[in-house]
C-alpha cells in the first residue's frame, strides 16, 4: 500500500473517519489504530507482521521487568536481551547474507575457500525503522529517562503506528507515548494543515522525485555508456533532488497522516543542501536517524570526550554503522566511510574556507559525490561512472527541457524555509474559504494524476 | 462543517469537471460513464445488427451468431486476437472478422466466424479461451492476429503471470481504481499530460531481453492447443501504421500511453523483427497481411488498430488467402 496510491487514500479516509467517530472509548480508538496499523503492514507482508508483534511483546515485557528492578546489573542484562533480540532479528533478516559473502571473500583472499548456505529470508519492510524505535524505548528505560509503559495497547501502537511504520520518521517512545495517554484533539485548521502537508509530500514524490527519475536519472544510471558527460552530471544533480524529494515527501505524508489522527511526529528534513559543512548537513538530513545515532551510539561510545583520536574512531564507527543501516551492501559501507571521513575532515579543516556561499557549494558537491556511492551498487560501476564524468565524451545532451525545468523548480523549492511553508499551510487551512480550498485540493489531485508516469515505491522502503 | 466542506467542494469540482469533459467527449463520439455511448449513424447500425451479432449469453463471440452445432460443409474460423479484432469503437458488422465472413460468403464459401477476441487479450488469454471453449465450438481454422499486447506485457514486471486471488478489500480497491481509470478526466490527463511527460523521457529503444522468446513460446502453445483440437492454426503477421520517423504525434502519444517506457522505434523494430521470424518459420502457416498494410496510415486509427477501411482491407486480404487456399484449408467445410 504505497502512500502515493488510491488504496492508501481510501485506507486513510476510512481510518480517520472511524477514529474521530469513536467519541466515547479511548481504548476503542487505540485498538482501531493498532488494527489499522497491522492491516497496513500486512498489505506489504502478512507473515512479517508476526515479527513486529514479537518485538513488541519482548520489549514491552522487558520494559516492565526493567521498571520493577532496582539492580543495575539486572537492568543491564534486560537491556542486553533487548539489544540481542532486536539486533539479532535485524542481523538475521537483513545482514546475514552480506556478512557471509564478505566472510567468504576474506577467506578466499587468504587462499582458502569456504561455502556457507545463504539465507532465503526476504527483508521485512521497515525493519530498520521499527527496530531502532523499540530500541530507543528500552535504552531510555535503562537510562531512567522514561517510565515503563503500562498499557500494552499503547506500546503496540507506538511500535506499529502506520504513518511512520515502514520508512520513518523514527519516533522515540519519550515523544510518542505521552501523546497516547492524552485525549486526541483536532481542529479544522489542523486537519486541513495535515491534508495540505500530505499534498505537499505527494507533489514532492510524484512531481519532483518520480519525474526526475523517469525523465533521465534512472536511464543514465542503468546505461551510463549511452550518455555523455553532461547527462552524467545532470543525472547526479537530478538524483540528489530525487532522493531528497522522495524521502522528505514520504516524511511529509507520514507527518500529515499523523496530524489527521491528532498526533505530532518529529520533523525529518530541513533543506539539507543549503548546509555549509557536512556536520550541518547531518543536522538537516534524516534528522531522526542522525539524532538517534548521536544519542544511542556516538555519545555512548564516548563522543568527543576522550581526545581527538578517540573522537575520530567514534565518528567513523558511527557513520559506518549508519551507512550499513541503510542496506547490507558494500556501497553503503563505503558511503558511511566517506561521510565519516568528511566529518573528520570537517572537524579539522572546514574553517579554512571563509566564504559561506563557497562552503555551501563545496559541501553540496561533496554530498553529491557521496550519492554516487549510495546509488550505484557495484564498485566497478562507480568507477565507470566516475571516469565517465571526468574522461567522458561530450555527447549530445539527451536530458529534456522538462527534466531541466523540474530540476530547476525542485532546487528553488529547496530554499523555502519549512517554517514559512508551515505558515502558508496554516493560513490556507484557517483562512481560505472552503470552496477555494476544495478547488486547490481538486487541482492538486489532477496535477498528481497527470504527473504520475509510473508508480515506483519510495526509495527508503528498501531500508 | 469546516472539516468536510473543502472536501465536498473538491469532490463537487471534480464531478463538474468530469461532467463537462464527458459531455465534450460524448459529442466527439466517445463512450462515457454518464452519457453512455454516442448516438451516431454507426451506432444506429449496431443497434440493428445487435440482434444477429454476439456476444450473447449463448454465443460468446463478437461476430455473426451461429448455432453451436456446426453447419455441414461450412468453414468455421476461430479468430484469436485482441482489441484489433474486437474493436468496440465500430459496429460489429464493420470489424474485419465479420467482414471476412461476408466476403467469403459472397465468394461462395460457406463459413462461420467465431471472433474470440477481447480487448487486452494476450496469447496466453487466447490459448486459455481456445482450450476452454474450443472443444464446444469445434473450429476448422484458428486464425491468430496477436502481437502488441504481448509486446507491451514484456515491458512490465510480471508480464505473463496470471493475477493471484485477491481479497475482498483489494478487489474493492481494484474496482475503485478501474472506475477512476474509466473517467474522462483520467483519460484526458493520461493522454495529454502523462504521455507528453513520457515523450520527454529517455525512452527504451528496444524491448527487454527475452521478450521475443516469450512471445514465441506463447505462440507455440496456442498453435499446439489449436492442433490438439484438430484445428488448423494460421498466424498473421502484425501491422503497424507508420514508420517511426513519420508517426503522427497523436499516434506517438497513444504508444507512450500504452507502454510509457518504450520508444516508438522499439515498437517498430520489435514488430518488424517478430514478423520476420514468423515469416521465416516453415513449420507454421502464415498470412502476411502486414506487407500490404503496414506503413499506410489510412488503414489505421492509431498505430495498431484499424480504421473502418483498414478492417475492410485486412478482411479482403484474408478472404483472398482463404479463397486461393480454400481446398487445402477447409477440412470438413468447403464451397457450397
Amino acid at each position: 500500500m504505497n502512500f502515493n496510491s488510491l488504496e492508501y487514500g481510501i485506507f486513510l479516509f476510512v481510518v480517520v473517519a472511524l477514529y474521530w467517530a469513536i467519541t466515547q472509548s479511548s481504548v476503542a480508538r487505540r485498538m482501531l489504530l493498532l488494527v489499522a496499523s497491522y492491516i497496513f503492514y500486512m498489505s506489504w507482508s502478512s507473515y512479517y507482521a508476526g515479527l513486529i508483534l514479537f518485538s513488541t511483546l519482548v520489549d514491552f515485557q522487558l520494559g516492565k521487568w526493567m521498571a520493577k528492578s532496582e539492580s543495575n546489573s539486572h537492568r543491564k542484562v534486560l537491556l542486553l536481551i533487548s539489544l540481542v533480540t532486536n539486533l539479532g532479528l535485524l542481523f538475521v533478516f537483513k545482514y546475514f547474507n552480506f556478512f557471509v559473502e564478505t566472510g567468504e571473500q576474506v577467506v578466499s583472499f587468504f587462499g582458502s575457500t569456504v561455502e556457507i548456505t545463504r539465507s532465503r529470508l526476504l527483508l521485512p519492510v521497515g525493519i530498520s525503522f521499527y527496530t531502532f524505535q523499540t530500541l530507543s524505548y528500552t535504552i531510555d528505560l535503562y537510562r531512567r529517562k522514561l517510565d515503563a509503559e503500562t498499557s500494552f495497547l499503547n506500546f503496540a501502537v507506538f511500535v506499529s503506528f502506520f504513518p511512520q511504520l515502514v520508512a520513518g520518521p523514527i519516533v522515540r517512545a519519550v515523544d510518542f507515548l505521552p501523546q497516547m495517554s492524552k485525549r486526541p484533539r483536532i481542529t479544522p485548521t489542523r486537519f486541513h494543515a495535515g491534508l495540505l502537508r500530505i499534498m505537499q509530500g505527494l507533489i514532492k514524490k510524484v512531481v519532483f522525485a518520480d519525474l526526475l527519475a523517469a525523465l533521465l536519472v534512472d536511464d543514465v544510471f542503468a546505461n551510463p555508456q549511452d550518455f555523455g558527460t553532461a547527462d552524467h552530471l545532470l543525472a547526479m544533480y537530478g538524483y540528489a533532488f530525487q532522493i531528497y524529494n522522495d524521502f522528505s515527501g514520504y516524511s511529509d505524508i507520514a507527518i500529515g497522516s499523523a496530524m489527521l489522527l491528532g498526533f505530532q511526529l518529529p520533523e525529518n528534513f530541513d533543506r539539507p543542501y543549503i548546509a555549509k559543512d557536512v556536520r550541518e548537513f547531518w543536522s538537516r538530513w534524516h534528522m531522526t536517524l542522525s539524532t538517534w545515532l548521536r544519542d544511542y551510539l556516538y555519545i555512548p561510545l564516548g563522543g568527543n570526550r576522550h581526545g581527538e583520536r578517540r573522537t575520530t574512531v567514534n565518528l567513523m564507527l558511527t557513520m559506518v554503522l549508519g551507512g550499513l543501516w541503510h542496506g547490507a551492501s558494500m556501497n553503503f559501507v563505503l558511503w558511511g566511510v566517506y561521510h565519516g571521513l568528511l566529518l573528520v575532515l570537517a572537524h579539522r579543516f572546514w574553517q579554512v574556507i571563509k566564504n559561506s556561499t563557497v562552503r555551501m557549494l563545496v559541501c553540496f558537491h561533496l554530498v553529491l559525490f557521496g550519492w554516487l556511492l549510495f546509488r550505484i551498487e557495484s564498485i566497478e560501476d562507480i568507477g565507470h561512472f566516475a571516469s565517465a564524468l571526468v574522461y567522458g565524451e561530450w555527447l549530445p545532451v539527451r536530458a529534456s527541457l522538462l527534466f531541466l525545468g523540474v530540476l530547476f523548480v525542485a532546487s528553488i523549492e529547496h530554499w523555502i524555509q519549512p517554517e514559512r511553508l508551515a505558515q502558508i499551510r496554516t493560513t490556507l487551512a484557517a483562512k481560505t474559504p472552503s470552496p477555494v480550498l476544495g478547488f486547490a485540493y481538486a487541482m492538486t489531485i489532477l496535477v498528481l494524476v497527470g504527473a504520475t508516469v509510473e508508480a515506483p515505491s519510495f526509495l527508503y522502503f528498501q531500508f | 462543517m469546516r472539516y468536510i466542506a473543502p472536501l465536498f467542494w473538491a469532490l463537487l469540482g471534480l464531478a463538474v469537471l468530469e461532467g463537462l469533459a464527458e459531455y465534450r467527449a460524448q459529442r466527439r463520439g466517445f463512450q462515457t460513464i454518464l452519457f453512455g455511448k454516442p448516438i451516431t449513424n454507426s451506432e444506429a447500425t449496431d443497434g440493428e445488427t445487435n440482434r444477429i451479432y454476439g456476444p450473447t449469453e449463448s454465443f460468446p463471440f463478437r461476430s455473426r451468431i451461429v448455432p453451436r452445432q456446426r453447419t455441414e460443409r461450412s468453414l468455421r474460423i476461430w479468430i484469436a486476437s485482441a482489441s484489433h479484432a474486437h474493436d468496440s469503437r465500430v459496429p460489429a458488422d464493420t470489424i474485419f472478422p465479420s467482414q471476412l465472413g461476408e466476403k467469403l460468403e459472397s465468394r461462395g464459401i460457406a463459413c462461420e466466424i467465431l471472433n474470440a477476441s477481447h480487448p487486452g487479450d494476450s496469447l496466453r488469454a487466447n490459448e486459455a479461451e481456445l482450450a476452454s471453449q474450443g472443444p464446444r465450438w469445434n473450429p476448422d481454422v484458428v486464425l491468430i492476429y496477436q502481437m502488441s499486447t504481448d509486446l507491451v506485457a514484456s515491458t512490465r514486471g510480471e508480464p505473463f503471470a496470471t493475477a493471484s486471488p485477491r481479497g475482498l478489500g483489494a478487489r474493492a480497491v481494484d474496482a475503485m481504481d478501474a472506475f477512476v481509470e474509466q473517467t474522462t478526466i483520467y483519460e484526458l490527463l493520461k493522454s495529454n499530460v502523462s504521455s507528453r511527460i513520457n515523450a520527454s523521457s529517455v525512452l527504451d529503444r528496444r524491448l527487454p531481453d527475452g521478450a521475443q522468446e516469450k512471445y514465441f513460446e506463447s505462440l507455440n502453445r496456442l498453435i499446439t492447443t489449436a492442433k490438439t483440437l484438430g484445428a488448423r492454426p494460421i498466424v498473421c503477421t502484425f501491422c503497424f501504421s507508420h514508420e517511426p520517423s513519420n508517426l503522427p504525434k497523436d499516434f506517438r502519444l497513444v504508444l507512450l500511453k500504452t507502454a510509457p517506457e518504450l520508444a516508438p522505434v522499439a515498437w517498430f523494430d520489435a514488430i518488424g523483427s517478430w514478423n520476420e521470424s514468423i515469416l521465416n518459420r516453415s513449420d507454421i502457416e502464415v498470412i502476411d497481411v502486414a506487407s500490404g498494410t503496414s506503413g499506410q496510415g489510412k488503414y489505421f486509427r492509431d498505430p495498431v488498430h484499424f480504421s473502418v477501411i483498414g478492417h475492410d482491407h485486412i478482411a479482403t486480404q484474408l478472404a483472398n488467402y482463404f479463397e486461393s487456399n480454400v481446398a487445402e484449408v477447409v477440412g470438413s467445410g468447403g464451397r457450397e
